[in-house]
């Protein structure tokens, strides 16, 4: 090799080992900065103070403090995708807001929160395959509007539990405008902090109540969906993903009803218990225990055992389908004598506004939807007890007779049947047996299964959720006070002189600058 | 007091010896030269054009158009872009060209002196720039207007942090060469780069989607310094990261110089 090449040669290494070396610098620099940013990124390490006048940027303290005693990392998902024309507006507006919150609360507790926001438009195999983590639904994250559903739920989810809710209506109430006054849909009020801390409060829960199905009388199936939906396996696979620890009882098979059982629930029961099942029953209520009953579609002949049972608690059957005349799509016009009939719609404001159970729903005014449907009567109230009604039909709803055939014909017959509102859902607390006076037993009593079936669980999955949430005497509502909100607004139409000194502002400085900046320019030239 | 005037024997402790003096220079020569006050009114002349639409749009919401000034409208962060690489690209770039670099490289100054007195006189003039969105809030607030000054004065500080971090990759990128024009144009790239990223990052579809928000999260300018200052919130980690970022590109600005002593 001549002394020239070896020269070249050289040089070659030299600039690749400087290059490397100026490679590894900047890779040293980018990871110390990284690591620095990280570091300072931990709550320990980490200073926040609010400073604005109205603390804009601040939770509750009542939220803080659930955020900060979470016993682990939960997460929070956003599935938002934009609305229509007509909900536009107003669902990017909530969406905003939202989006504001949670990187709101995400900073307040860096360790404790992390958010998730899903692109619902570009990226669904993505969204698709977080569903699948999180157990849910697509079904699940829409939220019904006068303008028809929109997608923006937030999934609040820690391990194996998680809870979702729904933009609009839980965390928003809006009031939907006119669109023939061409009045915008707009935000009332932004309760998005309160649904978020009630769903903390789910998800951080250690508690799992126990709910028991029973089996055995023509219950509705938990296992295999009927292919109609006449099944409780969405009702059951939220009620596990919410907390509960879900079982079946069967009263032949297994005698009492198990001592670790908090809830039992009856729902759909078409065949008749026997003694022991009946006696299983009564004694599970007299200890206080927590009972929902949601009495079979089809009427059994004679008053049935879980009939008499429920009259106990003030609830008495009355014989008739609910029903109430539909619109006819052609004419507009309300129509009867359709099979339609017996599916109601019952609006938010038809539930009771005082009960745990309905109270949400009210104030949200979330529609239920209900089908074949008997109802109540209120019965004597047991001692020491009381007796609520949840959920009332309709004004315009009458109880359909059976015809001569023995089935109903959906008609309203003036004189044979009556008019008016009817009681679709009751509950009863009372006191235990008399040596377990402080204990209190509960009963939700439905005189239909379809509350909970799987066809219409979409509309009523709350409600539902709230009967058992009430039953097992879980309550995570928090109240969040309301913040004084601090107004800087100006009003330019009304003060002429804003405008002047809006155009003086505009002027002066640029001008200022300019004549400095040339001053400055004629002195340095004239040295 | 200035940026650079600080006590000699903390300079010295720091390895910052003549940081004043440099300070002053730059700024002389800055202040001096018609582009500045010309980029300045411009900036001035457009914000204040802007401040009475912002008003409007918002509906007469005073926070939230000073908070269109300082970041929410897109003027902010195209002027955030555009204007540290035209006022840093004469910085090291034309002095290593005149030799005057050589000058200053071999007068008894340290390195790191050097670029940060050109970043504290790139600083001074973005605190010209933005004071706008006080003076306007300072005007209202005189003639009745309630303004949330912890707000406003916070966001302004946001407004200089981000400032000091652009001017830095500004800086670095006039070290990297000797040609200004050249020298703006990458630290535009480099600007435009730092504020897509966190976007780009997130769309990748081969990282692991936790991953991929932890390192956008490394990179997020602009949903750091919406989430904080401009919000009103002080948040240290927030800080942490502006001062961070631009550390490393005076770093690296400072390594380049020392580069161009021994080369």
């Amino acid at each position: 090799m001549g002394l020239s090449e070896r020269a070249a040669g050289v040089g070659r290494f030299t600039r690749l080992g400087l290059g490397l070396q100026v490679a590894l610098l900047v890779l040293l620099a980018l990871g110390v900065a990284v690591l620095t940013i990280a570091v300072f990124d931990r709550g320990s390490l980490r200073w926040r103070r609010d400073l604005t006048v109205d603390r804009a940027n601040s939770l509750d303290p009542q939220t803080l403090e659930l955020l900060r005693g979470l016993p682990g990392p939960v997460t929070v998902d956003l599935f938002f995708r934009p609305a229509g024309r007509a909900a536009g507006s107003v669902v990017a507006r909530a969406q905003s807001l939202a989006e504001d919150f949670f990187a709101d609360a995400g900073e307040s507790a860096p360790d404790r929160l992390v958010v998730h926001s899903h692109d619902l438009v570009g990226d669904l195999a993505r969204v698709e395959a977080r569903l699948d983590e999180l157990r849910l639904d697509s079904s699940t994250l829409y939220g019904n509007t006068p303008y028809g559903q929109i997608l923006s739920a937030v999934a609040v989810s820690r391990g194996e539990r998680r809870t979702v809710f729904r933009l609009i209506p839980d965390a928003c109430e809006v009031d939907w405008g006119d669109p023939y006054s061409r009045e915008e849909p707009r935000i009332l009020q932004w309760r998005g902090e309160e649904v978020f801390a009630e769903a903390l409060g789910q998800v951080a829960s250690d508690q799992a109540p126990k709910v028991v199905f029973s089996i055995g009388q023509g219950e509705l199936s938990g296992r295999a969906s009927d292919p109609q939906g006449y099944a409780l396996t969405r009702l059951r696979a939220e009620l596990a993903a919410e907390g509960f620890e879900v079982d079946e009882w069967s009263p032949v098979r297994d005698g009492p009803v198990p001592a670790d059982a908090d809830v039992l629930a009856v729902v759909g029961a078409s065949d008749p218990f026997q003694d022991s099942g009946r006696l299983a029953l009564e004694d599970f209520l007299a200890r206080g225990g927590r009972l929902l009953v949601a009495l079979p579609m089809k009427a059994p002949e004679g008053e049935s055992e879980l009939e008499r049972l429920l009259l106990r608690y003030g609830m008495r059957l009355v014989r008739g389908l609910v029903c109430a005349p539909v619109v006819d799509p052609r004419s507009g016009l309300l129509q009867d004598g359709r099979p339609e009939c017996a599916e109601l719609r019952i609006p938010g404001k038809d539930t009771s506004s005082s009960h745990p159970i309905t109270r949400p729903l009210w104030e949200r005014n979330r529609d239920l939807l209900v089908s074949f449907s008997r109802s109540f009567e209120r019965g004597a109230t047991p001692e020491g007890g009381t007796v609520l009604d949840l959920i009332s039909s309709p004004a315009d709803a009458w109880r359909d007779l059976p015809g001569p055939d023995g089935l109903p014909d959906f008609r309203f017959e003036a004189g044979r049947e009556d008019q008016g509102r009817v009681r679709l859902a009751m509950a009863c607390e009372f006191p235990a047996s008399t040596d377990l006076k402080q204990v209190k037993g509960r009963v939700v009593g439905l005189p239909t299964p379809s509350f909970l079936d799987d066809r219409l669980f979409d509309y009523n999955r709350d409600f539902a959720i709230n009967c058992f949430d009430w039953l097992a005497d879980r309550d995570f509502r928090v109240r969040v006070a309301a913040k004084d909100l601090f107004e800087s607004k100006l009003d330019l139409a009304r003060d002429p002189g804003l405008a002047r000194t809006l155009t003086a502002l505009g002027y002066l400085p640029p001008l200022g600058a300019l004549l400095v900046g040339g001053l400055l320019f004629v002195l340095r030239r004239r040295g | 007091m200035s940026p650079g005037d600080q006590p000699a024997g903390a300079a010295g402790f720091l390895g910052l010896n003549g940081l004043s003096a440099i300070y002053r220079r730059e700024l002389q020569s800055l202040f001096l030269q018609p582009l500045a006050w010309i980029l300045l009114a411009l900036g001035l002349w457009l914000n204040g054009r802007l401040f009475p639409i912002y008003l409007q749009s918002f509906g007469g919401e005073l926070r939230s158009a000073l908070g269109a000034l300082l970041g929410q409208g897109t003027l902010f962060w195209a002027l955030m872009a555009i204007l540290p690489p035209l006022l840093t690209m004469r910085m090291v770039a034309e002095e290593a060209r005149s030799g005057v670099l050589e000058f200053l490289l071999t007068a008894p100054v340290s390195d790191g002196a050097v670029v940060l007195g050109k970043l504290f006189a790139s600083m001074t003039f973005f605190a010209l720039l933005w004071l706008s969105a006080p003076l306007y809030g300072a005007v209202l607030a005189l003639s009745g207007a309630p303004v949330d000054f912890p707000q406003l004065l916070l966001a302004y500080l946001g407004a200089l942090l981000l400032s000091g971090l652009f001017s830095a990759i500004g800086l670095f990128a006039s070290a990297l060469t000797a040609t200004p024009t050249l020298s703006a144009f990458l630290a535009f790239v480099l600007s435009l780069a730092f504020l897509v990223a966190p976007g780009l990052i997130q769309q990748q579809a081969w990282l692991d989607p936790e991953w991929a928000r932890e390192l956008a999260l490394k990179v997020d300018v602009i949903g750091r310094y919406s989430r904080s200052f401009l919000s009103g919130v002080f948040d240290s980690g927030h800080v942490v990261f502006f001062l961070a970022w631009t550390g490393v590109f005076l770093f690296l600005a400072v390594r380049r110089l020392e580069m161009q002593r021994w080369a």
